[in-house]
């Protein structure tokens, strides 16, 4: 039976499981300094953006522009040697129309090798991942000869058709998700006599949301970013996205820094504010794609 | 080897309060059994002796030196966990040899005392298999092992056989008593099982929410709960709780009414309580007898396990169990004449505390 | 009552329609393996063996490409180059992204807060990055050298120090090492918790549990980033042509093979010979993942169940 406690009144602080509170500031110090030194890059091109030439380059480091020069931001869409608006609808149909065909064509083919057993299908699975080991510059090379013969250059045809058939990576990322999809579900729509196309609409995809947002993010970013196909294939400012439209204005006016900085201010700012809104679906895609 | 005080422990999650105000002493080379209900607590207080939880008020003291501030390793204890948590990139032998060899050991030193414990727990053979190579029930005896290298002060083991099935939980159990047996070591042991509690215990710690319901040794329990929570906790089937009155009573002897049954019953023994009092009657089911001159109760429900039967009646609108040796054939819906064998039952008061008075036997 | 079908035959007719529909599904994937993934990777071998001239036929000069590479300058320079920044940039962004990642599995408030601001870099686009790290960098009105100069150490003018700016590619890819933190964030995360309280138990002292039980569990995770990083360094490309330009300014010092490779087909519309140099960028991630992988059985542990 329990008696009066005897033990210690006072609360005792917790042990260095926690490290008490002087631990928990120093390593929240720690923290706190080390996304500092990340954030800083973003910090810089933030205020950039708002000086000109001469703050940007004084040797007064200043942490914020003084004045702030709004103006900055109209000259960068007002610039004629800068389409930067069409650039950045180039860029939204890039990656929405890339992002569409990866999604669809990824998602059949993922399906195929996780939930549907034919034979070969593991052999050209490992096939697949091989690929991967290939530089993007090999494959590049021939398609860019046949698609040039095609007279397709200068054209989006060649940076979005193939995304239409599949891409190893993201077919890795939905096979992964698919394989958590319980079997006993095809099983039960199987032995139930439906067709195999409609098991993997109306069964497994719903199932496997997730997954189909995440591969959507990521060929979003990835896409946003693309730079070596575009910088081949397109030729006119105008039809350039914002990767090679930013890289093009730099060396072009190598002192314009300002804009630059706008320029890449507004190119990071449309994922960032994407990310932000989603960030759980990328730390759960990541997840799942490195415990091969 | 190891005794274990804790003095007037708690903890807080929250403002929730999980562990409110413990003061339990182990001594050297006992058994006991922490049980209880899920979420009572049993296992925060045993992560707490190993110092895998923090406490928040209170003394931890392992042969008498304070270890609530100290680190696990330090302590001297060693655990098996419920789902074994063995290294699994290591086979056997190192597993049970990790902690040695980073205590600096040497290979001379080491190498005897692994194989004694595997002798010990006959895991000789699995000695170079991984984890993942081994049943759950070879697993469960390297984590053992591993425990037994360290020759600790005191084994912790956290619901140690609730992922065995049910004849290997059996004959590990069986394997724990003899190794406690063998060893002589102080060892504190978790479960929600109380047949576990009861089979294994030197001494049982019923906790409840938090607190410390009842220590005793399994007789004690058994025989004397302390509250209604305890009673109706151990023993399977459980005891038999009537809602009763004391309509008289002089010294030892009482006469209660139970419930609406006319006739009241007579009890003896050394209870607290006064006429007029409303208390609860603890009856186990094994002194629920069939007898000729008893009240007739209805059979609701036969339960046949071969070697003893269990009935389920209703007498007086009220359930009662009934257990006996033997295959007893009832139909459903008979009517079986009943008594209550009175002799060492329980009394209970308005609030569910024992109304035993004196040394429980 | 229908009588059912013997069963072997059920069972082979569903067989047969699932290995249809396997490979229905897979087909839009496997026109492009084939297509344009396994025939290009053989075509551009073969070219590698030929001459293209812009007008003009194709011709098989057999091996004038690699003779020509050996001795080329621009090839012996940008390997160097390239092999050096692979050998750099992919240890040190594994040993940061493993710290924070074992920093992020500690903390507790503020862990979601933390694991954004780490993973944010991946997201700047390298052209907009590299632009930025130019502004940081630049001696006198980036805070980079400011910071440096503080702590009393003397800092090199990163654009324009040939010793120096290799250092400056360094820099600008390990920043974004979100996605490798992550990645190791998860293998920190998968181990079981009962399993770190065990090696607590046995470990007399605290690092213990850290060399001989955490990090040989996330060796998987290790392997992974290992392979990307040094895949994706070697192939590094528009960081390299925001810093150097197509000469590898200055001095020739970040000129990276992708550079080369691109000046070759698209500037001097040399494309046998950019095939060659892409062929030998093939072999030569070849060799290192196969390097690896066989390395890795030594020192990866593949853990299996532990219930």
């Amino acid at each position: 039976m329990t008696a009066l406690p005897t033990g210690t009144a006072k609360r005792r602080t917790p042990r260095n499981r926690g490290g008490g509170w002087i631990g928990k500031v120093m390593f929240h110090a720690l923290m706190l300094g080390i996304a500092a030194i990340f954030l800083l890059p973003f910090w810089w091109m933030l205020i950039s953006a708002f000086k000109n030439n001469a703050d940007i380059f004084s040797l007064d480091i200043t942490w914020w522009p003084d004045p702030v020069r709004w103006e900055n931001v109209v000259a960068l869409f007002t610039r004629p040697d800068f389409p930067f608006l069409r650039q950045f609808g180039n860029s939204v149909f890039y990656a929405g129309m890339v992002t569409l065909g990866t999604v669809l064509s990824c998602s059949v083919a993922a399906y195929s090798f996780a939930c549907l057993r034919w034979k070969g299908r593991d052999a050209v699975f490992a096939l697949t991942i091989g690929t991967l080991l290939i530089p993007a510059i090999v494959t590049f090379l021939p398609t860019y000869i046949v698609f040039a013969r095609m007279g397709l250059v200068g054209t989006y045809w060649p940076l979005i058709a193939p995304a239409f058939l599949g891409e190893a990576f993201y077919i890795f990322m939905m096979r992964q998700f698919f394989l958590g999809v319980p079997r006993e579900l095809i099983d039960a729509a199987r032995l139930d006599g439906a067709a195999e196309f409609r098991i993997f609409w109306q069964i497994v995809l719903p199932q496997a949301q997730t997954a189909l947002v995440v591969v959507a993010l990521f060929s979003i970013v990835y896409t946003w970013h693309e730079f070596f196909g575009p910088l081949i294939y397109l030729n006119d400012r105008n039809d350039y996205p914002l990767s090679v439209g930013l890289f093009t204005f730099r060396t072009q006016r190598a002192v314009e820094w300002p804009i630059t900085m706008m320029g890449s201010l507004f190119t990071a700012l449309p994922l960032i504010v994407m990310f932000l809104f989603t960030r759980r679906l990328f730390r759960e895609g990541l997840a799942t794609s490195s415990l091969k | 080897m190891g005794n274990v005080t804790l003095r007037g422990v708690r903890k807080l999650f929250g403002s929730l309060e999980v562990i409110k105000g413990v003061d339990l002493t182990v001594t050297d080379g006992e058994l006991v059994v922490f049980v209880g209900p899920s979420g009572c607590g049993k296992s925060t207080l045993l992560r707490m002796i190993a110092g895998l939880e923090d406490v928040d008020y209170g003394d931890v003291l392992i042969n008498g030196i304070d270890v609530t501030d100290m680190a696990p390793a330090r302590r001297g204890v060693a655990m098996v966990f419920q789902n074994y948590a063995l290294y699994p990139h290591m086979n056997a032998y190192d597993n049970m040899a990790y902690g040695l060899r980073r205590a600096g050991l040497r290979r001379a030193e080491v190498d005897p005392r692994v194989r004694r414990a595997a002798g010990m727990l006959q895991i000789d053979h699995l000695l170079d298999r991984r984890p993942k190579a081994m049943s759950g029930g070879q697993r469960q005896r390297v984590a053992i092992g591993r425990a037994i290298v360290r020759d600790p002060k005191v084994f912790l083991f956290d619901e140690p056989l609730s992922n065995l099935d049910a004849a290997l939980r059996i004959e590990t159990r069986a394997q724990i008593a003899a190794l406690h047996r063998e060893l002589r070591a102080t060892m504190i042991f978790v479960t929600h099982d109380q047949v576990e509690a009861m089979t294994l215990a030197d001494r049982i710690v019923v906790l409840n929410a938090g607190r410390i319901e009842q220590i005793g040794t399994p007789r004690e329990v058994y025989h004397n709960p302390a509250n209604i929570f305890v009673a109706g906790f151990i023993g399977a089937p459980a005891m038999n709780l009537i809602p009763a009155r004391i309509a008289a009573r002089a010294g030892h002897a009482f006469l209660l009414r139970l419930g609406d049954v006319v006739e009241p019953v007579e009890l003896k023994g050394d209870f607290g309580g006064s006429t007029g009092d409303i208390v609860t009657l603890g009856v186990r089911p094994e002194q629920v007898r069939v007898s000729e001159d008893g009240q007739p109760a209805e059979v609701v429900l036969a339960e046949h396990l071969g070697g003893e039967t269990i009935l389920h009646l209703r007498l007086a609108e009220r359930p009662l169990i009934l257990r006996v040796q033997g295959d007893l054939n009832v139909a459903l819906g008979a009517q079986v004449p009943v008594t209550l064998d009175l002799g060492g039952a329980s009394l209970f008061d308005a609030a569910g505390t024992s109304l035993r008075r004196a040394s429980s036997g | 009552m229908t009588s059912t079908p013997a069963p072997s035959l059920r069972r082979r007719r569903s067989g047969r329609s699932e290995a249809l529909a396997g490979w229905l599904f897979a087909l839009p994937w496997l026109v492009k393996l084939g297509l344009l993934t396994l025939l290009p990777l053989v075509a551009t071998i073969a070219m590698g063996f030929m001459t293209m001239p812009i007008t003009g036929m194709p011709r098989w000069v057999g091996m004038a490409n690699y003779d020509q590479m050996f001795a080329d300058p621009a090839f012996l320079k940008s390997a160097q180059n390239s092999l050096m920044f692979a050998f750099i940039s992919v240890p040190i962004k594994l040993v940061l992204a493993l710290g924070l990642a074992l920093l992020l599995h500690r903390a507790r408030a503020l862990a979601g807060f933390y694991q954004t601001v780490f993973y944010l870099p991946f997201l700047m686009p390298a052209v907009a990055g590299s632009i930025v790290f130019i502004l940081l960098l630049t001696p006198g009105a980036g805070p980079v050298n400011l910071a440096l100069e503080g702590l009393g150490l003397d800092p090199p003018d990163w654009l324009r120090d040939p010793q120096a700016a290799l250092w400056t590619l360094v820099l600008i890819s390990i920043w974004p090492l979100g996605v490798e933190t992550l990645v190791f964030l998860g293998g920190l995360q998968n181990i079981p918790k009962d399993v770190n309280e065990a090696a607590e138990l046995d470990s007399p002292r605290s690092w213990h549990r850290l060399v001989w039980i955490t990090m040989p569990l996330i060796t998987p995770m290790i392997l992974f980033n290992l392979v990307i990083g040094i895949i994706s360094s070697f192939q590094i490309f528009v960081q390299a042509l925001v810093i150097g330009g197509t000469e590898g300014q200055p001095a020739q010092s970040t000129l990276m093979f992708m550079v080369v490779i691109y000046r070759t087909a698209f500037r001097y519309f040399n494309l046998g010979y950019a095939a060659a140099l892409s062929t030998m960028l093939f072999l030569a991630v070849l060799a290192v993942t196969v390097l690896v992988f066989w390395s890795a059985r030594r020192w990866v542990h593949y853990e299996g169940d532990t219930t």
